[in-house]
């Protein structure tokens, strides 16, 4: 144990915090340290394999003897199972077994639900058998609307005799479950009411947002084999590979040495793609029934009733400030369904981002006949910060205010307003700003900001093991899964670092639960989570490396160094190469392990803020400009430039493209994205690709990314999050672009022509 | 096979024979359930039917073209470049590549609730239409007392204001040749079918008169690249060596289950010059009878627009040429 001083903050801005009682084994990557590969743009160590079609994602699966199943599901939102009759359809040409998910007097509540799964020698027979299948259902009223189901008169999803979902004790009212008002992050401050009357200049503003769904391009699926022991393995599109083997394991009682899942490449998961699913299961029971392996993948019609999706949201947003900009009042009240699910919440953003003396917010779950919502990529702030960024925005209009400026005089996170500078210069904001909103026939242009906000998620416990062979070879395993970020190049270039060699010298071995438990890819985690327990596998390794050699080399084993793909000593005198080196080891390999144990002090131990907000909060800003057709309603996206941070930045190369990502995801939330309820019927009418638009390609537009990098000395590499942050303020911007274009706020997502024109024509605007 | 061999081989197959292009929508429409044939007839290996070449006085393209081989066919751009912009900005590259003019032209409508089995809907010969009182933002503006799909062919509107004629082979080699405008089928004429072709009938061929017609093509789509128009607008207009219009269409697409002529417009542009006046009024005419439903008022708008937009790429045609 001993006094160390850490260079913390972001960079450019860094200062010195003292680390009392730090072990003096750890090493950590602060803002003085120099790296080679940490950091280095490193093209995907699996670029190759993806463009060329090499890599195995779980539907190009196929074992011998391979069973394909399907799933019958309701097709009313909601009904009462009356009879179900497959006796026929067992009987069908090469169909093995039926396991039922459903039960006679159940009642399903929304459009897909699942009834039972058949498994077939063919698809094409598994098909014709579910459609032998005979359900008789009572069908029940049903409400599609999230503000048709709070009216009093509605259908209630939930009856006296089913339990509502959700563990707290919440009041329910009809389908309407809440407020939640705070709990300990949120918790309500000051006098709202009072402060709203009493402030200078206040907006009271209403905001609407559709459901999106999650439209991952490779769809749910697994296909399943029993194993000799009794237990299972499993290939499946997953983003945690454990939650797969916990839950298999709890529903078949069997050990988790006994349930083996793979997954070496994820086509999209966002949030959707946590635990076994009611696929994986069902493929499990048929696999017993049969004993054989079955793949169950889902249609893309299923993808979007029950692959899961964000929760549509109606926000009341009240702001109140003073003369100068300064919050002074913020209350916001959240209404939005999760389907026949719970955490429809998107208060959060309302209270990490500004700072206000007198806040308060409720959030209402309101139940209807759909399928539930995931976790959906920053859950409950796409959709919050749309709404109160446009409220700032309409606030600083009526301030007589440039918009940042009013940001930055509520924001104090050092992060955010560095980001502020950058953004606005490359944007041109302070010109354009004043220049627009410019009319050319009837394109109108505009450019408006928002900011992003996310937090410092970590899964502790996870672990990695490094392996150093005779040969030369080093080889990382870890039972993680690369959701899309590319952790597998990353893990690479961290222990690329620890051994001085490169990155692409580094085998990495990830997507088997036999590996050591990895984190889940979900809170913008897996790098912070992952790369510290890497990190320590490796500097293990390395010093037992260095202890198998030091004596061929005649040098104490401290005194060895690793540069460069050479053994040094300590007066940087070469020894040998790496590969030679390894050579004199005895041993055939020599493994090290490493595990991701709690957080270290970091800037936490800075004490004041504004530095402490560094140790929780991620930061993020965008700036959209726009042309908007104001005689269409097309609004097109010209320009994002998007200024992030993710602690200290990996790999810049992977990192900007994980940020176009989301805002290219963001551009859909945006303009496009709605899934669309029959009200008479229930049922969905865009299940497809083709009418549920998702952007392509044509539609990203020129994207300019610049990174912060933050040295938070929170773990041993430093890394944060970054998926989740980066499509947080993209629709929010656009939405602010499309208002300075043409004074009129869209306040609905998405942005689509006939909201617009319509909006347009109610305020005047078309009426030249 | 030849036109006759697969003629042959789709009567012997009723009922329940369909004939095939590249069965970009037919693929839909089995997955959707909608149609079950016992029988496919493939149409894409008739010698000739891909065929796309100029004759004296008309431009022949075979009904088995792609809407590729349309885009980048030289005697389309030069003859009908309205025509090849409509082809080369429908659906997807890969679309393109396969989907055929008679596939185009033939495809069903893509309302969501005559893609759903589960809506026995006017079109499917049921008893209502769903989306009169729910989603039809994208619907029709005209002739919505029924069955309120639009059509969803883009190379129809186009064909139509170049005063294109299709051919029709029906059963024992019998011909007919119709106006690519009597094709299409209104919802109010019949709600089940789209397009007028009897059992036992094929389309062989499309010719378009060498005419000298300036003619332009404008879409207007919420994504742009591979979405389906709100609104798309055709033009074909003759002009005088002074330039003043002798004769003219102005067709609209994805306003009505058939392309839908602009005859206000139409009748405004004639003997007259295209001022921005003329635009303007043109333009503004354009709409006429429109009876939009509750939530897709604003295609009116986009309609106006729209037809601006194409007038004035005709006549930046019309002062390049004088």
């Amino acid at each position: 144990m001993t006094e160390r001083t850490l260079e913390l903050g972001p960079a450019g801005h860094t200062v010195k915090v003292g680390w009392k009682d730090a072990p003096l084994d750890v090493e950590v990557w602060d803002g003085q340290v120099v790296l080679h590969q940490v950091g280095k743009p490193t093209r995907r160590i699996d670029a190759h394999h993806k463009v060329s079609g090499m890599s195995r994602y779980t539907t190009d699966i196929r074992l011998p003897g391979m069973l394909y199943g399907t799933i019958v599901r309701s097709p009313h939102p909601s009904a009462e199972i009356r009879e179900i009759d497959d006796a026929g359809a067992l009987t069908m040409p090469g169909v093995r077994g039926i396991h039922r998910l459903a039960s006679k007097g159940d009642i399903v509540r929304f459009e897909g639900q699942e009834i039972l799964a058949i498994a077939a020698d063919s698809l094409h027979q598994a098909q014709d058998a579910a459609r032998a299948v005979k359900v008789t259902y009572a069908v029940l009223p049903h409400v599609a609307e999230l503000e048709q189901a709070m009216r009093d008169d509605s259908p209630v999803v939930y009856g006296k005799t089913s339990g509502v979902p959700g563990k707290n004790s919440l009041p329910v009212q009809g389908n309407v479950r809440g407020p939640a008002t705070g709990g300990r992050r949120f918790a309500p401050t000051g006098d709202v009411s009072q402060a709203i009357v009493d402030a200078k200049v206040r907006v009271d503003l209403t905001f609407r947002t559709a459901v999106q769904t999650h439209s991952c391009l490779e769809p749910h699926g697994s296909v399943v084999r029993v194993t000799e022991d009794g237990g299972f393995e499993i290939w499946t599109s997953t983003q945690s590979i454990a939650s797969v083997v916990s839950d298999v394991a709890r529903e078949f009682s069997l050990q988790k040495s006994q349930v083996r899942v793979h997954c070496d490449y994820i086509g999209g998961g966002f949030g959707s793609k946590f635990g076994a699913g009611i696929y994986t299961m069902a493929a499990a029971h048929l696999a017993r029934i049969t004993k054989r392996p079955v793949r169950i993948v889902l249609d893309r019609r299923a993808e979007h009733l029950v692959g899961g999706n964000r929760p549509s949201s109606l926000q009341k947003v009240k702001l109140g400030a003073s003369e100068d900009g300064t919050l002074t009042a913020l209350e916001v009240r959240v209404w939005g369904s999760a389907g026949v699910g719970t955490g429809a919440g998107a208060a959060s953003p309302y209270f990490t981002i500004y700072q206000c003396a007198n806040r308060r917010s409720f959030e209402y779950d309101v139940f209807t006949n759909a399928g539930p919502a995931a976790a959906f990529r920053a859950p409950g702030h796409p959709q919050g910060v749309f709404a109160l960024e446009g409220a700032m925005d309409q606030l600083s209009q009526k301030l007589g205010m440039d918009p940042i400026e009013v940001r930055l005089r509520n924001d104090p996170h050092p992060t955010r307003r560095l980001q502020w500078d950058i953004a606005r210069k490359h944007a041109d904001w302070d010109r354009l700003r004043k220049m627009w909103p410019a009319r050319v026939g009837d394109i109108v242009r505009g450019i408006g900001a928002a900011s992003s906000v996310w937090y410092n998620v970590v899964e502790l416990g996870v672990g990695a093991t490094v392996e150093v062979y005779r040969d030369g070879g080093v080889v990382v395993l870890s039972a993680v899964q690369d959701i899309g970020g590319g952790i597998r190049t990353v893990l690479a270039q961290v222990v690329a670092e620890v051994f001085g060699l490169q990155a692409e010298q580094i085998s990495v071995k990830i997507g088997d639960s036999v590996w050591p438990i990895g984190p889940g890819s979900g809170g913008s985690k897996t790098t912070a989570s992952l790369t510290p327990a890497v990190h320590q596998a490796a500097i293990v390794a390395r010093k037992k490396l260095a202890a198998a050699v030091a004596h061929s080399l005649s040098v104490p084993a401290e005194d060895l160094r690793f540069h460069e793909g050479r053994v040094v000593d300590k007066a940087g005198e070469i020894l040998t190469d790496f590969r030679s080196a390894a050579a004199k080891m005895r041993a055939e390999k020599i493994v090290g392990h490493g595990e991701r144990t709690d957080d270290m002090p970091g800037i936490s131990a800075a004490k004041e803020e504004p530095l402490r907000a560094l140790a929780t909060t991620i930061g993020g800003v965008q700036i959209a400009q726009v042309a908007v057709n104001i005689g269409t309603g097309v609004v097109t996206v010209e320009k994002i430039v998007a200024v992030h941070d993710c602690g200290r930045v990996m790999n810049p190369l992977q990192a900007a493209s994980q940020v176009r990502g989301g805002v290219i995801q963001g551009i859909g939330y945006a303009l496009f994205e709605e899934r669309l309820l029959d009200k008479t019927t229930g049922r969905m009418l865009n299940p497809n690709l083709e009418s549920y638009k998702i952007p392509t390609i044509a539609n990203a537009p020129e994207i300019d990314v610049h990174f912060v990098d933050v040295y938070s000395g929170l773990n041993s590499t430093g890394a944060m999050g970054l998926g989740e942050p980066a499509t947080v303020p993209t629709a929010a911007a656009i939405a602010n672009a499309v208002f300075h274009a043409t004074g009129i706020h869209p306040a609905e997502l998405p942005m689509t022509p006939e909201r617009l024109l319509k909006t347009w024509r109610d305020g005047g605007l078309l009426s030249e | 096979m030849s036109w006759d061999e697969a003629l042959a081989a789709l009567a012997d197959g009723e009922p329940g024979a369909i004939a095939k292009g590249a069965g970009i929508d037919l693929w839909d429409l089995l997955k959707e359930e909608i149609v079950k044939p016992d029988l496919m007839v493939s149409l894409l290996n008739i010698p000739g039917a891909k065929d796309i070449a100029k004759s004296d006085n008309t431009l022949v393209i075979g009904s088995m073209a792609t809407l590729q081989m349309i885009a980048d066919h030289t005697d389309v751009i030069q003859v009908a470049p309205s025509l090849a912009q409509a082809a080369g900005s429908a659906a997807s590259p890969a679309i393109r590549n396969a989907a055929t003019l008679a596939g185009n032209l033939c495809q069903r409508p893509r309302c969501g609730y005559f893609r759903s089995l589960l809506h026995p809907c006017l079109r499917k010969g049921g008893g209502r239409c769903f989306a009169q009182d729910g989603h039809h933002q994208n619907h029709a503006i005209f002739d919505t007392e029924g069955c309120i799909a639009t059509s969803a062919s883009s190379l129809g509107p186009v064909l139509v204001a170049l005063e294109a004629m299709v051919s029709v082979r029906g059963p024992g080699g019998a011909s007919r040749t119709l106006p690519v405008e009597k094709l299409f089928l209104m919802a109010s004429q019949n709600p089940t079918r789209e397009v007028d072709l009897r059992t036992g009938e094929l389309l062989e061929r499309v010719s378009i008169p060498l005419a000298g017609t300036i003619n332009a093509y404008h879409k207007v789509r919420a994504r742009d690249g591979f979405d389906w128009p709100m609104v798309e607008v055709a033009v074909g207009v003759r002009i005088d060596s002074r330039g003043i219009i002798t004769s003219g269409r102005v067709v609209l697409g994805a306003v009505a289950m058939v392309p839908w002529r602009a005859f206000e417009t139409e009748k405004l542009l004639l003997n007259t010059k295209l001022t921005n006046d003329v635009i303007r009024k043109g333009a503004d005419v354009a709409a006429a009878g429109a009876r939009p439903l509750r939530d897709n008022r604003h295609k009116v708008d986009i309609v106006r627009s729209a037809v601006r937009e194409t007038l004035e790429k005709v006549r930046r045609i019309v002062d390049g040429a004088l």
